[in-house]
Protein backbone atom coordinates (compact mmCIF):
# COMPACT_ATOMS: atom_id res chain seq x y z
CA UNK A 1 0.00 0.00 0.00
CA UNK A 2 1.38 3.23 -0.54
CA UNK A 3 2.50 4.92 2.64
CA UNK A 4 0.34 8.21 1.86
CA UNK A 5 -2.82 6.53 0.69
CA UNK A 6 -5.46 5.87 3.88
CA UNK A 7 -7.09 2.64 3.92
CA UNK A 8 -10.53 4.60 4.25
CA UNK A 9 -9.89 6.18 1.30
CA UNK A 10 -9.01 2.56 -0.45
CA UNK A 11 -12.36 1.17 0.55
CA UNK A 12 -14.32 4.34 -0.27
CA UNK A 13 -12.71 3.87 -4.04
CA UNK A 14 -13.57 0.20 -4.07
CA UNK A 15 -17.00 1.25 -3.01
CA UNK A 16 -17.71 3.71 -5.54
CA UNK A 17 -16.56 2.03 -8.21
CA UNK A 18 -18.95 -1.39 -7.16
CA UNK A 19 -21.74 1.37 -6.65
CA UNK A 20 -21.06 2.15 -10.34
CA UNK A 21 -21.06 -1.08 -11.83
CA UNK A 22 -23.69 -2.31 -9.81
CA UNK A 23 -26.21 -0.46 -10.57
CA UNK A 24 -26.52 -1.60 -14.37
CA UNK A 25 -26.09 -4.86 -13.88
CA UNK A 26 -29.23 -4.70 -10.72
CA UNK A 27 -31.15 -2.78 -12.96
CA UNK A 28 -30.88 -6.03 -15.49
CA UNK A 29 -32.85 -8.17 -13.12
CA UNK A 30 -35.64 -6.17 -12.34
CA UNK A 31 -35.55 -4.92 -16.06
CA UNK A 32 -35.13 -8.02 -18.01
CA UNK A 33 -35.41 -8.10 -21.77
CA UNK A 34 -37.13 -4.93 -23.01
CA UNK A 35 -36.52 -2.60 -20.20
CA UNK A 36 -39.19 0.18 -20.29
CA UNK A 37 -38.81 2.22 -16.45
CA UNK A 38 -42.39 1.87 -15.33
CA UNK A 39 -43.67 3.21 -18.82
CA UNK A 40 -47.66 3.49 -18.06
CA UNK A 41 -50.15 1.65 -20.76
CA UNK A 42 -53.77 2.41 -20.28
CA UNK A 43 -55.87 -0.38 -21.98
CA UNK A 44 -59.22 0.67 -22.45
CA UNK A 45 -61.51 -2.51 -22.98
CA UNK A 46 -64.68 -1.62 -25.33
CA UNK A 47 -68.03 -1.45 -23.91
CA UNK A 48 -69.15 -3.11 -21.15
CA UNK A 49 -72.26 -3.01 -18.41
CA UNK A 50 -75.63 -1.93 -20.07
CA UNK A 51 -73.49 -1.52 -23.59
CA UNK A 52 -72.73 -4.75 -24.34
CA UNK A 53 -71.44 -4.00 -28.27
CA UNK A 54 -71.45 -6.56 -30.89
CA UNK A 55 -73.20 -9.32 -29.36
CA UNK A 56 -74.91 -11.54 -31.94
CA UNK A 57 -77.46 -13.97 -31.19
CA UNK A 58 -75.62 -17.53 -28.97
CA UNK A 59 -72.05 -15.79 -29.40
CA UNK A 60 -70.07 -13.85 -26.25
CA UNK A 61 -70.84 -10.44 -26.27
CA UNK A 62 -68.04 -7.98 -27.14
CA UNK A 63 -67.47 -6.84 -24.15
CA UNK A 64 -66.98 -9.84 -22.43
CA UNK A 65 -64.53 -11.02 -25.48
CA UNK A 66 -62.51 -7.57 -25.04
CA UNK A 67 -62.24 -7.75 -21.08
CA UNK A 68 -60.56 -11.12 -21.62
CA UNK A 69 -58.17 -9.63 -23.95
CA UNK A 70 -57.43 -6.56 -22.02
CA UNK A 71 -56.42 -9.45 -19.18
CA UNK A 72 -54.39 -11.19 -21.48
CA UNK A 73 -52.51 -8.20 -22.78
CA UNK A 74 -51.79 -6.91 -19.60
CA UNK A 75 -49.91 -10.08 -19.00
CA UNK A 76 -48.42 -10.64 -22.40
CA UNK A 77 -47.20 -6.96 -21.82
CA UNK A 78 -45.94 -7.52 -17.83
CA UNK A 79 -43.89 -10.21 -19.40
CA UNK A 80 -42.20 -7.71 -21.86
CA UNK A 81 -40.91 -5.47 -19.38
CA UNK A 82 -41.42 -3.58 -16.38
CA UNK A 83 -44.81 -1.51 -17.55
CA UNK A 84 -47.36 0.09 -15.46
CA UNK A 85 -50.46 -1.28 -17.26
CA UNK A 86 -53.80 0.15 -16.03
CA UNK A 87 -57.08 -1.70 -17.26
CA UNK A 88 -59.88 1.16 -17.36
CA UNK A 89 -62.15 -1.38 -16.12
CA UNK A 90 -61.50 -5.20 -14.57
CA UNK A 91 -65.25 -6.42 -14.56
CA UNK A 92 -68.31 -5.66 -16.64
CA UNK A 93 -69.12 -2.24 -15.38
CA UNK A 94 -70.13 1.01 -17.77
CA UNK A 95 -67.30 3.74 -17.92
CA UNK A 96 -68.30 6.80 -19.17
CA UNK A 97 -65.43 7.52 -22.36
CA UNK A 98 -64.76 10.79 -20.79
CA UNK A 99 -64.00 9.00 -17.60
CA UNK A 100 -61.51 6.55 -19.42
CA UNK A 101 -59.77 9.33 -20.67
CA UNK A 102 -59.39 11.12 -17.54
CA UNK A 103 -58.02 8.25 -15.80
CA UNK A 104 -55.76 8.07 -18.93
CA UNK A 105 -54.49 11.75 -18.46
CA UNK A 106 -54.04 11.05 -14.73
CA UNK A 107 -51.95 8.23 -14.99
CA UNK A 108 -49.52 9.64 -17.26
CA UNK A 109 -50.01 7.31 -19.82
CA UNK A 110 -47.84 6.60 -22.71
CA UNK A 111 -49.59 4.25 -24.79
CA UNK A 112 -53.37 4.42 -24.65
CA UNK A 113 -55.12 1.56 -26.38
CA UNK A 114 -58.55 0.69 -27.33
CA UNK A 115 -59.79 -2.73 -27.69
CA UNK A 116 -62.43 -3.14 -30.01
CA UNK A 117 -63.99 -6.44 -31.98
CA UNK A 118 -64.81 -6.18 -35.69
CA UNK A 119 -68.09 -8.09 -36.91
CA UNK A 120 -68.48 -11.88 -37.02
CA UNK A 121 -67.00 -13.97 -40.12
CA UNK A 122 -65.45 -10.79 -41.22
CA UNK A 123 -61.42 -10.69 -43.04
CA UNK A 124 -58.44 -11.37 -40.65
CA UNK A 125 -57.75 -7.99 -41.25
CA UNK A 126 -56.75 -5.92 -37.44
CA UNK A 127 -58.13 -2.35 -38.23
CA UNK A 128 -56.11 1.01 -36.13
CA UNK A 129 -58.06 4.06 -35.86
CA UNK A 130 -56.50 6.67 -34.96
CA UNK A 131 -58.05 10.19 -33.94
CA UNK A 132 -58.51 12.80 -36.51
CA UNK A 133 -60.57 15.91 -35.54
CA UNK A 134 -59.85 19.40 -37.17
CA UNK A 135 -59.37 21.54 -34.17
CA UNK A 136 -62.38 24.23 -33.81
CA UNK A 137 -60.32 27.38 -33.86
CA UNK A 138 -63.47 29.55 -33.46
CA UNK A 139 -63.86 28.14 -29.58
CA UNK A 140 -60.09 28.47 -28.99
CA UNK A 141 -60.31 32.27 -30.17
CA UNK A 142 -63.57 32.61 -28.34
CA UNK A 143 -61.95 31.27 -24.73
CA UNK A 144 -58.63 32.74 -25.53
CA UNK A 145 -60.64 36.12 -25.44
CA UNK A 146 -62.41 35.55 -22.16
CA UNK A 147 -59.15 34.60 -20.42
CA UNK A 148 -56.22 36.61 -21.98
CA UNK A 149 -53.90 36.17 -24.61
CA UNK A 150 -50.81 34.47 -22.54
CA UNK A 151 -53.37 31.80 -21.84
CA UNK A 152 -52.42 28.57 -23.65
CA UNK A 153 -55.73 26.62 -24.54
CA UNK A 154 -56.23 22.88 -25.11
CA UNK A 155 -59.66 22.33 -25.29
CA UNK A 156 -60.63 18.59 -24.35
CA UNK A 157 -61.97 17.15 -27.27
CA UNK A 158 -59.11 18.28 -29.41
CA UNK A 159 -56.01 17.10 -26.54
CA UNK A 160 -55.05 14.07 -29.00
CA UNK A 161 -54.33 16.44 -32.14
CA UNK A 162 -50.61 17.31 -31.02
CA UNK A 163 -50.00 13.68 -31.14
CA UNK A 164 -51.63 12.55 -33.81
CA UNK A 165 -48.28 11.71 -35.71
CA UNK A 166 -46.88 9.35 -32.55
CA UNK A 167 -50.28 8.08 -32.36
CA UNK A 168 -50.57 6.65 -35.78
CA UNK A 169 -46.21 5.62 -35.44
CA UNK A 170 -47.61 3.21 -32.60
CA UNK A 171 -50.60 2.09 -35.02
CA UNK A 172 -48.23 0.91 -37.51
CA UNK A 173 -46.40 -0.65 -35.05
CA UNK A 174 -48.94 -2.76 -34.18
CA UNK A 175 -50.37 -3.14 -37.32
CA UNK A 176 -46.66 -4.76 -38.29
CA UNK A 177 -46.45 -7.32 -35.61
CA UNK A 178 -50.14 -8.33 -36.50
CA UNK A 179 -48.65 -9.59 -39.87
CA UNK A 180 -46.77 -12.39 -37.97
CA UNK A 181 -49.86 -13.64 -36.71
CA UNK A 182 -50.91 -17.15 -37.87
CA UNK A 183 -52.86 -18.56 -39.69
CA UNK A 184 -51.99 -17.80 -43.59
CA UNK A 185 -54.30 -14.86 -45.19
CA UNK A 186 -53.70 -13.02 -41.91
CA UNK A 187 -54.02 -9.50 -43.50
CA UNK A 188 -51.98 -6.58 -42.75
CA UNK A 189 -53.01 -4.17 -40.09
CA UNK A 190 -55.06 -1.21 -41.57
CA UNK A 191 -54.62 2.66 -40.15
CA UNK A 192 -57.90 4.90 -40.32
CA UNK A 193 -58.07 8.20 -39.05
CA UNK A 194 -61.53 9.31 -38.10
CA UNK A 195 -62.94 11.12 -34.52
CA UNK A 196 -63.09 8.44 -32.71
CA UNK A 197 -64.88 9.61 -29.44
CA UNK A 198 -62.54 7.60 -26.84
CA UNK A 199 -59.40 8.90 -28.07
CA UNK A 200 -60.16 12.42 -28.69
CA UNK A 201 -59.19 13.52 -24.55
CA UNK A 202 -56.54 11.42 -24.81
CA UNK A 203 -52.67 13.10 -23.55
CA UNK A 204 -50.52 10.35 -25.35
CA UNK A 205 -50.48 8.63 -28.18
CA UNK A 206 -53.77 6.43 -28.47
CA UNK A 207 -55.13 3.86 -30.82
CA UNK A 208 -57.95 2.09 -31.25
CA UNK A 209 -57.48 -1.53 -32.09
CA UNK A 210 -60.91 -3.42 -33.90
CA UNK A 211 -59.48 -7.28 -33.35
CA UNK A 212 -61.16 -9.05 -36.38
CA UNK A 213 -63.32 -12.23 -35.59
CA UNK A 214 -62.67 -15.05 -38.03
CA UNK A 215 -64.79 -17.62 -36.28
CA UNK A 216 -67.62 -19.01 -38.69
CA UNK A 217 -70.90 -19.41 -36.54
CA UNK A 218 -68.78 -19.01 -33.24
CA UNK A 219 -66.43 -16.32 -31.89
CA UNK A 220 -62.81 -16.84 -32.21
CA UNK A 221 -62.19 -14.52 -29.85
CA UNK A 222 -63.90 -16.99 -27.29
CA UNK A 223 -61.18 -19.15 -28.19
CA UNK A 224 -58.10 -18.22 -25.48
CA UNK A 225 -55.41 -19.84 -27.60
CA UNK A 226 -56.76 -17.14 -30.56
CA UNK A 227 -57.08 -14.14 -27.94
CA UNK A 228 -53.22 -14.86 -26.82
CA UNK A 229 -52.09 -14.69 -30.17
CA UNK A 230 -53.70 -11.81 -30.73
CA UNK A 231 -52.18 -10.46 -26.94
CA UNK A 232 -49.03 -11.15 -27.83
CA UNK A 233 -49.54 -9.36 -31.31
CA UNK A 234 -50.26 -6.29 -29.85
CA UNK A 235 -47.89 -6.32 -26.88
CA UNK A 236 -44.77 -6.52 -29.53
CA UNK A 237 -46.37 -3.65 -31.53
CA UNK A 238 -46.79 -1.64 -27.72
CA UNK A 239 -43.11 -2.68 -26.97
CA UNK A 240 -41.71 -1.85 -29.90
CA UNK A 241 -42.89 1.79 -30.23
CA UNK A 242 -42.07 2.43 -26.92
CA UNK A 243 -38.12 1.05 -27.52
CA UNK A 244 -38.19 3.32 -30.73
CA UNK A 245 -39.45 6.50 -29.22
CA UNK B 1 -103.78 72.43 -74.35
CA UNK B 2 -103.75 70.23 -71.15
CA UNK B 3 -104.93 67.37 -73.27
CA UNK B 4 -103.10 67.99 -76.48
CA UNK B 5 -99.30 67.82 -74.08
CA UNK B 6 -100.71 64.43 -72.81
CA UNK B 7 -101.18 62.65 -75.79
CA UNK B 8 -97.98 64.14 -76.79
CA UNK B 9 -95.94 62.51 -73.77
CA UNK B 10 -98.01 59.26 -74.13
CA UNK B 11 -95.29 57.86 -76.58
CA UNK B 12 -92.51 58.79 -74.21
CA UNK B 13 -94.09 57.70 -71.22
CA UNK B 14 -94.86 54.29 -72.98
CA UNK B 15 -91.43 54.17 -74.01
CA UNK B 16 -90.25 54.75 -70.42
CA UNK B 17 -92.38 51.58 -69.16
CA UNK B 18 -91.22 49.44 -71.92
CA UNK B 19 -87.61 50.08 -70.42
CA UNK B 20 -88.34 49.59 -66.89
CA UNK B 21 -90.61 46.51 -67.51
CA UNK B 22 -87.21 44.74 -69.82
CA UNK B 23 -84.89 46.19 -66.95
CA UNK B 24 -87.27 44.24 -64.66
CA UNK B 25 -87.27 40.78 -66.66
CA UNK B 26 -83.71 41.14 -67.10
CA UNK B 27 -83.18 41.66 -62.96
CA UNK B 28 -85.43 38.27 -62.50
CA UNK B 29 -83.74 36.21 -65.22
CA UNK B 30 -79.99 37.28 -64.20
CA UNK B 31 -79.84 38.37 -60.94
CA UNK B 32 -77.73 35.56 -58.77
CA UNK B 33 -79.87 35.35 -56.16
CA UNK B 34 -83.12 34.79 -58.49
CA UNK B 35 -81.45 32.54 -61.10
CA UNK B 36 -81.66 29.17 -59.68
CA UNK B 37 -85.39 30.14 -58.59
CA UNK B 38 -86.46 31.25 -62.10
CA UNK B 39 -84.28 28.29 -64.03
CA UNK B 40 -84.94 25.33 -62.03
CA UNK B 41 -88.67 24.91 -62.84
CA UNK B 42 -87.59 25.81 -66.94
CA UNK B 43 -85.07 23.61 -66.90
CA UNK B 44 -87.05 20.47 -65.19
CA UNK B 45 -89.60 18.23 -66.83
CA UNK B 46 -92.23 17.86 -64.72
CA UNK B 47 -92.19 14.08 -63.13
CA UNK B 48 -88.65 13.77 -64.65
CA UNK B 49 -86.32 11.41 -62.02
CA UNK B 50 -83.03 13.07 -61.40
CA UNK B 51 -79.63 11.46 -61.31
CA UNK B 52 -78.28 10.64 -57.75
CA UNK B 53 -74.87 9.27 -57.13
CA UNK B 54 -74.26 7.64 -54.38
CA UNK B 55 -71.28 7.13 -52.60
CA UNK B 56 -69.95 4.39 -50.59
CA UNK B 57 -67.05 5.12 -48.41
CA UNK B 58 -64.33 1.96 -48.80
CA UNK B 59 -61.40 2.86 -46.38
CA UNK B 60 -58.50 1.10 -47.70
CA UNK B 61 -60.31 -0.42 -50.99
CA UNK B 62 -60.18 2.47 -53.09
CA UNK B 63 -61.77 4.80 -50.84
CA UNK B 64 -64.82 5.27 -52.75
CA UNK B 65 -67.24 3.21 -55.14
CA UNK B 66 -70.67 5.32 -56.63
CA UNK B 67 -73.39 3.65 -57.70
CA UNK B 68 -75.81 6.09 -60.10
CA UNK B 69 -79.88 5.93 -59.15
CA UNK B 70 -83.16 7.84 -59.85
CA UNK B 71 -85.14 9.84 -57.46
CA UNK B 72 -88.44 12.02 -58.36
CA UNK B 73 -86.69 15.60 -58.91
CA UNK B 74 -90.85 16.82 -57.96
CA UNK B 75 -90.27 15.28 -54.75
CA UNK B 76 -89.70 17.72 -52.03
CA UNK B 77 -85.65 18.29 -50.68
CA UNK B 78 -86.21 16.61 -47.58
CA UNK B 79 -88.07 13.20 -49.14
CA UNK B 80 -85.28 13.18 -51.76
CA UNK B 81 -82.37 13.32 -48.90
CA UNK B 82 -84.65 10.68 -47.10
CA UNK B 83 -84.80 8.00 -50.33
CA UNK B 84 -80.97 9.13 -51.01
CA UNK B 85 -79.83 7.77 -47.49
CA UNK B 86 -82.35 5.08 -47.69
CA UNK B 87 -80.66 3.76 -50.90
CA UNK B 88 -77.72 3.47 -49.14
CA UNK B 89 -78.26 0.77 -47.01
CA UNK B 90 -80.87 -0.83 -48.78
CA UNK B 91 -80.36 -4.49 -49.23
CA UNK B 92 -78.43 -5.03 -52.89
CA UNK B 93 -79.93 -6.97 -55.81
CA UNK B 94 -76.80 -8.50 -56.51
CA UNK B 95 -73.27 -9.29 -54.71
CA UNK B 96 -71.40 -7.08 -56.42
CA UNK B 97 -73.39 -3.75 -55.87
CA UNK B 98 -71.94 -1.72 -53.54
CA UNK B 99 -73.95 -1.09 -50.13
CA UNK B 100 -74.32 -0.31 -46.65
CA UNK B 101 -76.76 -3.00 -46.16
CA UNK B 102 -77.14 -4.09 -43.25
CA UNK B 103 -77.52 -1.04 -41.23
CA UNK B 104 -77.42 -0.39 -37.48
CA UNK B 105 -79.63 2.68 -38.14
CA UNK B 106 -82.78 3.44 -40.12
CA UNK B 107 -84.51 7.24 -41.12
CA UNK B 108 -86.60 8.79 -38.84
CA UNK B 109 -86.71 12.07 -40.18
CA UNK B 110 -84.63 15.44 -41.60
CA UNK B 111 -84.35 18.86 -41.19
CA UNK B 112 -82.74 21.85 -42.93
CA UNK B 113 -81.45 24.37 -41.23
CA UNK B 114 -81.08 27.47 -43.73
CA UNK B 115 -77.42 27.40 -42.80
CA UNK B 116 -77.04 24.46 -44.37
CA UNK B 117 -76.87 22.00 -41.78
CA UNK B 118 -78.88 18.97 -42.07
CA UNK B 119 -80.08 17.37 -39.20
CA UNK B 120 -80.64 13.80 -39.78
CA UNK B 121 -82.46 11.75 -37.23
CA UNK B 122 -81.69 8.43 -37.11
CA UNK B 123 -83.14 5.27 -35.30
CA UNK B 124 -81.21 2.01 -33.98
CA UNK B 125 -82.11 -0.79 -36.11
CA UNK B 126 -83.22 -4.42 -35.12
CA UNK B 127 -79.20 -5.41 -36.90
CA UNK B 128 -77.96 -2.94 -34.32
CA UNK B 129 -75.96 -5.33 -32.13
CA UNK B 130 -74.83 -7.65 -35.12
CA UNK B 131 -73.36 -5.08 -36.87
CA UNK B 132 -72.24 -2.25 -35.49
CA UNK B 133 -68.44 -2.16 -35.56
CA UNK B 134 -65.92 0.82 -35.86
CA UNK B 135 -65.18 0.16 -39.40
CA UNK B 136 -69.69 0.19 -40.47
CA UNK B 137 -69.82 3.41 -38.17
CA UNK B 138 -67.07 4.83 -40.31
CA UNK B 139 -68.55 3.92 -43.83
CA UNK B 140 -71.90 4.68 -42.92
CA UNK B 141 -71.12 8.26 -41.41
CA UNK B 142 -68.41 9.04 -44.14
CA UNK B 143 -71.16 7.57 -47.21
CA UNK B 144 -74.27 9.49 -45.51
CA UNK B 145 -72.44 12.89 -45.75
CA UNK B 146 -70.85 12.77 -49.15
CA UNK B 147 -73.80 11.64 -51.02
CA UNK B 148 -75.80 14.46 -49.57
CA UNK B 149 -73.76 17.04 -49.87
CA UNK B 150 -72.10 15.96 -53.37
CA UNK B 151 -75.61 15.95 -54.73
CA UNK B 152 -77.75 18.70 -52.86
CA UNK B 153 -76.19 21.81 -52.89
CA UNK B 154 -78.50 22.86 -50.01
CA UNK B 155 -76.52 20.55 -47.63
CA UNK B 156 -73.22 21.32 -46.08
CA UNK B 157 -73.21 20.07 -43.12
CA UNK B 158 -74.93 16.99 -41.31
CA UNK B 159 -75.62 16.57 -37.83
CA UNK B 160 -76.67 12.84 -36.80
CA UNK B 161 -79.01 12.35 -33.85
CA UNK B 162 -80.72 9.23 -32.42
CA UNK B 163 -84.35 9.39 -31.96
CA UNK B 164 -84.49 13.15 -31.82
CA UNK B 165 -81.46 13.15 -29.06
CA UNK B 166 -77.88 13.96 -29.14
CA UNK B 167 -75.66 11.35 -28.72
CA UNK B 168 -71.97 11.18 -27.84
CA UNK B 169 -71.65 8.11 -30.88
CA UNK B 170 -73.99 6.13 -33.14
CA UNK B 171 -72.53 2.51 -31.84
CA UNK B 172 -70.10 3.06 -29.34
CA UNK B 173 -66.98 4.59 -31.51
CA UNK B 174 -67.61 7.62 -33.94
CA UNK B 175 -67.94 10.42 -32.44
CA UNK B 176 -71.13 12.48 -33.86
CA UNK B 177 -71.50 15.46 -31.26
CA UNK B 178 -70.23 18.06 -33.89
CA UNK B 179 -71.82 18.22 -37.48
CA UNK B 180 -70.00 16.40 -40.38
CA UNK B 181 -69.05 18.47 -43.76
CA UNK B 182 -66.50 18.66 -46.39
CA UNK B 183 -63.88 19.77 -44.08
CA UNK B 184 -63.99 17.28 -41.01
CA UNK B 185 -64.53 14.57 -43.81
CA UNK B 186 -61.91 14.87 -46.12
CA UNK B 187 -59.22 12.69 -45.51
Amino acid sequence: MHPKTHPLHAAGVIALAGILLGLPLAGAFVCPGTCAAAETIVIDPGHGGADAGISPPGLRSEKENMLALALDLEQALRRRGAYRVVLTRTQDVTVPMVEAQADSNRSGAEVFLALHQGKPGEEARLRLFVNRRLMDEALVRAVKKQLGSGVRIVPWDFAQNPRQAASRRLAERIGQAWQTLGPAGTLAGQVLSAPIAVLSGVQAPAVLAEIPDVGRGKSSLENPAYRQQVAERLADGVAVFLSGR
Amino acid sequence: MGRRGWKDRGPVLLAILGVLALLGLGLALFHPALLRRVTQPVFTMPGAPEDVTLIFFQPGAGEVRERRVKISAQAPLLARVKKAVELLWEKPSSDSEPTLWPAPVRFNSAYLRPSGLLILDLARSPQYNQVSDAYAELRLVESVVRTLTKNFPEVRQVKFLINGQEEETLAGHLDITRPFGERTTRR
